[in-house]
């Protein structure tokens, strides 16, 4: 009963903190949202100026996606661009944790619908998606949340 | 005497719940896998597949579906055909015409295959995922030397920058480096393995695989 209040009152306390994504059954929702159209630069650095430069010249103009929350621990930054999409239209998307005075850390790379949503867990250690499997069929993606190197 | 017996047999025959639970599921389990059967090469020669691509074509729809297959709706969108290109933007991408008209159509089908393929091997090579060709991939006690169709197999998993391919490729191939599996745990050395060997070249141009299907062979004894 007091870890479920305490799961409970994390994931408040996370809403509290961010403007950017809704409290879900599970942990904090990070919901892409289209935030640079046509883009030859990545504000937040994620996609480099090369990166976006070969998803125009294979796929056409790259869109990138955002969704941010800050905790106590820094923002996690998930972030998605058009150029990485399989037949299922699932595409790559990048979480990021800057933390104060560091260098943002890869964390995980899941895939997801085009902006999707994905809830990151309110221990942080688990990135969860609602997917489509190459058959077609639903698919609940669960991804660990690690440094990738 | 006899009688007796047999007015009593059906009723100690019955199965109980749990027998038929497991027979329904099986049943549910097989229909399901007719569903998604894949379509053979030859099916693929027929629709208009090149018949150096047909094996390797076959062995993706393996995974995905028939000419006719229709997803469930999964938050509004499904998917179609043997490849299973979904309506969130992907079969629009590959595919101007109805739905209806994609999954008459085989040879649409093939020809977006092939379209998307295309994409892929080229951000493939733009990526540098391509480098990997030729080196060794082990995975759960089976190693297989890494070829053109083990790439594009892979790209299921994304071979785009920050993609699980891409992660693997600077993980120096550890198939137990972080962010290279999907969200169901697979890992992409899977991929990488299972599709190594085949012969691609109608998308790559050349060809480093293994010729199996009649016609491929016929082909290039002429």
């Amino acid at each position: 009963m007091n870890r479920r209040l305490g799961k409970i009152l994390a994931g408040a306390l996370l809403l509290a903190m961010s403007g950017h994504s809704v409290l879900a059954l599970d942990g904090v929702a990070l919901s892409l949202k289209l935030t640079a159209k046509d883009a030859e630069h990545d504000p937040d650095g994620v996609w480099s100026d090369r990166d976006l430069d070969n998803i125009r010249q294979t796929f056409g103009p790259p869109d990138i996606y955002t969704a941010r929350i800050t905790t106590s621990n820094g923002t996690w930054l998930l972030s998605q661009t058009n150029g990485d999409c399989n037949m299922q239209g699932m595409c790559t998307a990048q979480l990021v944790l800057i933390e104060p005075g560091k260098a943002p850390k890869l964390m995980a790379n899941p895939q997801m619908p085009l902006g999707g949503t994905a809830v990151l867990s309110p221990d942080f250690k688990k990135i969860k998606t609602s997917e489509i499997g190459e058959n077609g069929r639903p698919l609940a993606g669960s991804y660990d949340v690690e440094p990738v190197k | 005497m006899n009688s007796m017996t047999l007015s009593c047999a059906p009723a100690r025959w019955r199965p109980n719940r749990a027998d038929v639970f497991a027979n329904l599921g099986l049943a549910v389990g097989m229909m399901a896998t007719l569903a998604f059967a894949g379509e053979s090469a030859v099916s693929l020669l027929n629709a208009g597949m090149p018949a150096d691509c047909a094996e390797y074509a076959s062995n993706v729809s393996q995974s995905e579906g028939n000419f006719d297959s229709i997803s469930p709706a999964v938050n509004g969108t499904r998917c179609y055909g043997a490849f299973q290109f979904c309506d969130s933007g992907t079969l629009q991408r590959y595919w101007s015409g109805s739905r209806a008209d994609f999954l008459s159509r085989p040879s649409a089908q093939v020809t977006a295959w092939q379209s998307y393929e295309r994409s892929e091997w080229a951000a493939a090579q733009k990526n540098g995922l391509t480098s990997m060709i030729g080196q060794q991939v082990c995975y759960q006690g089976t190693c297989a030397t890494i070829t053109q169709s083990s790439i594009l197999k892979a790209c299921q998993f994304g071979c785009g920058a920050g993609g699980k391919l891409d992660n693997l490729a600077k993980a120096g191939l550890d198939c137990n480096a972080a962010g290279t599996r999907d969200g169901a745990g697979t890992s992409v050395c899977s991929y990488l393995i299972s599709g190594a060997g085949y012969n691609v070249g109608c998308i790559t141009n050349s060809n480093d695989g293994i010729d199996c299907s009649p016609v491929a062979a016929d082909k290039v004894s002429q």
